[in-house]
């Protein structure tokens, strides 16, 4: 019984430390791979144009992240977004014109994580470039990091 | 009994923190490299909220000559590069830069019907992805016999050829050599901009080319970047970088053109700007695919 004793005590004595260094690793959440099916076949009837993995990181402030998307005249596009691979949603941001422009208008918006969503930019919304905003809350958990999927599709 | 308990109390430690063998290992390695990239987002004041980070997207050879195609011009392989060519090219970077040349060549001839010589590029390709080590983007799929069943099927070939530029896109990602992709697309773009504007006559002013020239134009400042954040800036890399950027200045100083908004005025862009455009074009294209370069 005693040496029952000395060794549950050994077990959670060493436990403790070991628990405590899984808590406080730093998590990314971004599997791309894993997911990009489902975007992909969200694209169709769209033939696949471009794609880009943003990589987000959760800091201890707000912050943000802009992705230029070139658009060409007489094209119809398709965008997909996922956000499977965040560990908290943001916010994504769609806009017509870049920052500064006086004329900048947003086209689309949306908050998101562990979902996938379409968006279809007009024509006469989106002339020659859209600009897409992730903005980054601060952290729940310091340290977590994930990424965006952006799939994107064409009609010309 | 005191030693079986030590025994296990030490194969628990291990087992519990570390997780096990190599596995644990890679988890390890991962971990530090997760906490190294996130300090230096940190230190680069990313997480205060002080900077904003940009990045762009590319479009493909596909829709850069698909924009052109819509002119009515007569097919003319004289505007494609040499298929002879393919074997000559000696360095990466005049291997990359013809890559993306073929690439264009392969979907003027796609666009315009040109079966087999669409097969003859096709292999074009193949024969340069491999040289630069990036054969497996034909090996994800059965490409050429997909090709060969729908020759005739332009639809059919077109989303070939987008699923084609989809796995290059892929593996670069996977690879993490994203910085080919710049390299590909500026060999690419020169080429659908110097067969767009091979046919002279459409270069006057209040032509429908004129907004598509444009349009193209305004991609110049990003490939450039693209260009200037080369791991290698070898000679070569610099030489094109100085090319592209005069093309742009040229481009840029024209009135009416503002390149910081996108906006420009087409009733200001004279016939001859278009004819001073398609000479600078021609000049890094023909600089790019001369086996010499």
């Amino acid at each position: 019984m005693k040496y029952l004793v000395v060794n549950l005590l050994a077990f959670f004595l060493l436990l403790f430390p070991a628990a405590t260094i899984g808590q406080s690793t730093i998590v990314d959440a971004c599997d791309w791979e894993n997911v990009k099916k489902d975007a992909k076949k969200d694209l169709k009837p769209y033939q696949y144009y471009a794609f880009k993995i943003t990589k987000i990181s959760f800091g201890a402030a707000d912050s943000e992240k802009e992705v230029e998307v070139p658009l060409f005249m007489d094209a119809d596009y398709r965008f997909v977004f996922n956000t499977m691979g965040l560990p908290q949603e943001l916010t994504v941001q769609v806009f017509n014109k870049p920052k500064g422009n006086p004329q900048r208008k947003m086209i689309f918006e949306k908050t998101s994580v562990n979902d996938q969503f379409i968006f279809e930019p007009k024509n006469e919304d989106a002339k020659n470039r859209v600009y897409i905003s992730y903005i980054i809350p601060a952290a729940k958990n310091a340290g977590s990091k994930g990424c965006v999927l952006f799939y994107s599709g064409s009609k010309f | 009994m005191h030693r079986l308990s030590y025994l296990t109390a030490v194969l628990v430690f291990f087992f519990v923190s570390c997780g096990g063998g190599d596995q644990a290992k890679e988890n390890q390695q991962r971990q530090e490299e997760i906490k190294a990239e996130v300090q230096n987002e940190v230190e680069q004041g990313l997480d205060e909220g002080e900077e904003e980070e940009f990045d762009f997207v590319m479009p493909s050879a596909l829709q850069i000559t698909s924009i052109f195609s819509r002119q009515g011009a007569e097919f003319n392989k004289q505007y494609t590069n040499e298929l002879s060519n393919v074997n000559n090219y000696l360095t990466k970077e005049s291997k990359l830069l013809n890559l993306g040349v073929y690439t264009s060549d392969l979907c003027y001839c796609v666009l315009n019907n040109q079966s087999q010589l669409s097969i003859e590029y096709l292999k074009a390709v193949k024969k340069i992805s491999e040289d630069v080590g990036m054969a497996s983007i034909f090996s994800s799929g059965p490409i050429f016999e997909r090709f060969e069943n729908n020759i005739g099927n332009r639809d059919s070939i077109i989303y070939i050829m987008a699923d084609l530029q989809e796995q290059t896109d892929l593996y670069i990602k996977r690879s993490d050599q994203e910085h080919l992709t710049m390299m590909i697309f500026a060999g690419a773009w020169v080429e659908g901009m110097y067969i767009g504007l091979q046919n002279t006559e459409n270069l006057k002013q209040g032509n429908d080319i004129v907004p598509r020239i444009v349009e193209q134009m305004t991609l110049l400042a990003n490939l450039i970047m693209g260009l200037e954040l080369q791991p290698a800036q070898t000679e070569k890399v610099q030489k094109y970088q100085e090319m592209y950027l005069d093309l742009r200045a040229f481009f840029e100083n024209i009135e009416g053109v503002n390149l910081e908004t996108f906006e420009y005025d087409l009733s200001k862009i004279t016939d001859e700007d278009l004819m001073k455009i398609k000479d600078k074009v021609s000049e890094i294209r023909n600089s790019i695919v001369s086996v010499n370069s």
